[in-house]
């Protein structure tokens, strides 16, 4: 009965981790919801992998520089302001 | 202006009295971002320089309407995503892949072997590599990934670049990871051994 139940919970939440992968990577879960992503993502091979990759992804994402070197947009729209 | 410091507010509040210096204060301090976005949004150096003093511009007509509670860096960011928008709504249609094997989008990156061992994360090699990978994303995923991923908004400031609900972009943003992850796995060697 307990190995049925723990089954169809298994079932239930493999379906429900992958859609919270990154609410659950951007804190964005409520403790209970953290608590069943990383009970799943333990017991879980596929969807561990996935999280860990995911996670290793926004990492190097994150670490990115912002900002490209304008040309001198300053002058242009000046320029195009009196126009 | 939530989160602007006191001299961005004082600049806007000179340009919103006419004075185009403030405005070209402004223009200096986010003109990298903004160009960088639209890099990133998939634009080419002339467009994005093009399309950015076209942000500019109709930032400097709409500052009458700007909401102070906004950031300025928030909402330069949603001019620049419809401006990116209409822009690549112009191009024609992009060439179906030439991979007469029916291999996926993931085969036309290239491997990290191919690049060498000091092609990874943070240079240039991974920048093109990343810009090749965005190009597959549709659009609008592609836009949740960029301003929270590379930009570094909030969830609440990206959502409100993008225009849509916190529900919406949180959806967006995870089907564009989820894609992303998908294309990169071969180049970062994100699968574990």
């Amino acid at each position: 009965m307990i190995n049925v139940r723990h089954r169809v919970q298994f079932m239930l939440d493999h379906h429900w981790a992958p859609g919270h992968m990154s609410e659950y990577l951007d804190d964005e879960l409520a403790s209970p919801q953290r608590r069943r992503m990383e009970r799943h993502a333990g017991e879980c091979p596929e969807c561990g992998a996935v999280l860990r990759s995911l996670g290793r992804m926004l990492a190097v994402l994150h670490q990115l520089p912002i900002g490209n070197d304008a040309p001198d947009l300053a002058n242009a729209v000046r320029r195009r302001l009196r126009e | 202006m939530m989160g602007a410091s006191s001299a961005e507010r004082e600049l806007v509040a000179r340009a919103r009295a006419g004075d185009e210096d403030a405005f070209a204060e402004l223009v200096d301090a986010h003109a990298d971002r903004v160009y960088g976005a639209l890099r990133r949004f998939g634009l080419d150096a002339d467009e994005a320089d093009e399309v950015a003093q076209e942000v500019f511009l109709r930032a400097w007509r709409g500052l009458p309407r700007f909401e102070q509670r906004a950031k300025l860096s928030t909402w330069l960011y949603r001019i620049a995503f419809n401006e990116a928008q209409r822009r690549l709504s112009r191009r024609p249609p992009p060439p179906a892949p030439s991979t007469a094997d029916g291999d996926d989008a993931v085969a036309v990156l290239p491997e990290a072997a191919d690049l060498g061992p000091e092609a990874r994360a943070l240079d240039h090699e991974f920048e093109l590599t990343l810009a090749r990978a965005l190009a597959e994303l549709p659009p609008e995923w592609r836009a949740a990934v960029i301003l929270r991923d590379l930009e570094g908004l909030s969830t609440e400031e990206a959502a409100g670049a993008a225009g849509v609900r916190p529900a919406a972009f949180k959806s967006r943003l995870h089907r564009g990871r989820m894609q992303l992850r998908a294309l990169l796995e071969p180049y970062l060697g994100l699968q574990e051994s």
